[in-house]
């Protein structure tokens, strides 16, 4: 419950990852619908490559990553299910995903990788501990929703009491903090 | 006659000798007496307590039960108040991606919650140590168009380029050289530019004095409610602050000397912010230093401040 609400915080966020260290990292995974987790039960040799409109299965993914112009199979691996398609066509795990979006984002990789590109969690001093790519980024849709901006500070509070209270701070200048 | 004198005059030592053998026995004898005569004593020993560059180790400890004392009465919980030093060998630094930050201002207020800082009320400020300015457009940074109020109800709004500006830890420090009494100064390992409360006279020539108006008064007793009122605390850091003393940012100092993260780094939700020790080349701080082009706020002061700005986007 705990990791669904951090979960659904990050994904409206930004990216997640690791470090050139030989330190160990640890990285946290995007929670997976149950349903969908084995893909081998359906997509076992039986899987359908030709590029179309999904009409009776996954039809609920919105692929709006490239203005629709990557197709299933460029992340997806069609040899095996359960696993994704790296940079040079091996299959790799959801774990590192990010070999796979480095496909594109080669310099945000590289920032991953040097653990820039990345919320750290625990602490400074603590085990590194990381999201990957798609523990923050909606793969199917990338684009972040805006999200609400925290209450705008107070001008001159507490100097005298109740004197700006029904004074609009609307057309005022930024000038005096 | 001259030995009659002698001797009374050893007497009358010898008997001071026993009475305060006696009393300082009597005062073991009963501990709860003494301690609750220790208690009532605080607020004297608070007003005469000497500045905290200058205490010994067992006056600190003291001091921080003093105020654990005070505070857990107050504000009837467990405060713990601790005097830790700055861990060896570390330097802090601040990294903030200014292409990537999206202006919520959610550190503005985990900073509130977790420093303990006055909430508004009819007779206190509302003070908070970041500032996060917007500026519009695509133009070059300049920090006087920059606006503190911007009313953005739903962030980012782009084009436009949102500013976090706290502390800059400055490794000289214009605030710490105005301070008449020195109660702020720069601690010599990690580098926090610290404030002494009870040493501060509230004479605010350090907020005139600092470039980056991240200086906060209290003009009046702050308000904190119980329920809001942090526990954790460190004395130069979130302790709760009174009336007339200076307050900034210190990096969350009473976490980032337990080695977790600062809250405003906890709280963003994007990750632009990265904290660490710049001595560390396996730090995520140093290697933003090696891979991007890094500014300072108003470089030209000399001031070196510890807190750095880039653009991952441009």
């Amino acid at each position: 419950m705990v990791r669904t609400s951090v979960m659904f915080l990050l994904v409206l966020l930004f990216a997640v990852a690791p470090m050139a260290s030989a330190e160990e990292i640890t990285y946290r995974d995007r929670e997976i619908d149950p349903l969908t987790e084995e893909c081998l039960d359906c997509h076992d040799g039986m899987t359908n490559t030709e590029r179309r409109t999904l009409e009776d299965m996954h039809d609920e993914k919105v692929l709006k990553h490239g203005d629709g112009r990557i197709w299933c199979h460029d992340c997806h691996n069609a040899d095996n299910g359960n696993m994704l398609l790296s940079t040079d066509e091996r299959p790799v795990t959801w774990e590192k995903s990010d070999e796979l979006c480095g496909k594109c984002h080669a310099r945000i990789q590289e920032d991953f990788v040097l653990g820039i590109h990345t919320k750290w969690l625990g602490g400074w001093d603590k085990p590194k501990v990381s999201y990957q790519c798609v523990g923050c980024h909606n793969p199917h849709d990338p684009k972040f929703a805006q999200i609400k901006a925290e209450p705008v500070p107070l001008k001159n509070s507490g100097l005298r009491p109740n004197r700006f209270k029904k004074k609009e701070h609307k057309g005022e200048s930024n000038a005096g903090h | 006659m001259q030995d009659t004198k002698q001797s009374g005059c050893m007497s009358r030592r010898k008997a001071l000798k026993v009475l305060g053998t006696a009393g300082a026995v009597g005062a073991l004898a009963q501990p709860a007496m003494a301690a609750e005569q220790v208690k009532a004593m605080d607020p004297v020993a608070e007003f005469f307590q000497s500045h905290f560059r200058d205490m010994t180790t067992e006056e600190k400890l003291e001091t921080v039960a003093r105020f654990e004392r005070k505070y857990s009465k107050k504000f009837e919980k467990d405060v713990k108040v601790s005097a830790k030093d700055a861990i060896p060998g570390v330097k802090f630094v601040y990294m903030l991606d200014i292409g990537r930050c999206i202006g919520c201002k959610k550190c503005v207020y985990g900073c509130v919650e977790e420093n303990n800082q006055s909430r508004p009320s009819d007779n206190s400020s509302q003070i908070q140590y970041i500032r996060v300015v917007k500026q519009e457009g695509d133009e070059p940074l300049d920090l006087d168009k920059a606006d503190h109020y911007y009313e953005d109800d739903m962030v980012p709004q782009r084009p436009g380029t949102y500013i976090p500006i706290q502390c800059q830890q400055c490794d000289h420090p214009p605030c710490a050289q105005a301070c008449p009494v020195q109660a702020t100064w720069k601690d010599k390992g990690d580098g926090v530019v610290q404030i002494d409360y009870n040493w501060c006279i509230g004479c605010r020539f350090c907020m005139a004095a600092c470039p980056y108006q991240a200086r906060r008064f209290n003009w009046g007793e702050p308000h904190l409610p119980a329920d809001d009122m942090n526990p954790d605390t460190h004395y130069l850091g979130n302790r709760p602050r009174m009336k007339g003393v200076v307050e900034k940012c210190h990096f969350c100092m009473q976490r980032t000397r337990e080695g977790l993260y600062p809250a405003c780094h906890e709280v963003c939700p994007t990750g632009v912010r990265k904290f660490g020790n710049i001595l560390d080349p396996n730090s995520e701080v140093r290697q933003v230093m090696d891979r991007y082009k890094v500014f300072r706020l108003k470089e030209d002061l000399g001031t070196e401040p510890s807190f750095f700005y880039y653009s991952s986007t441009k």
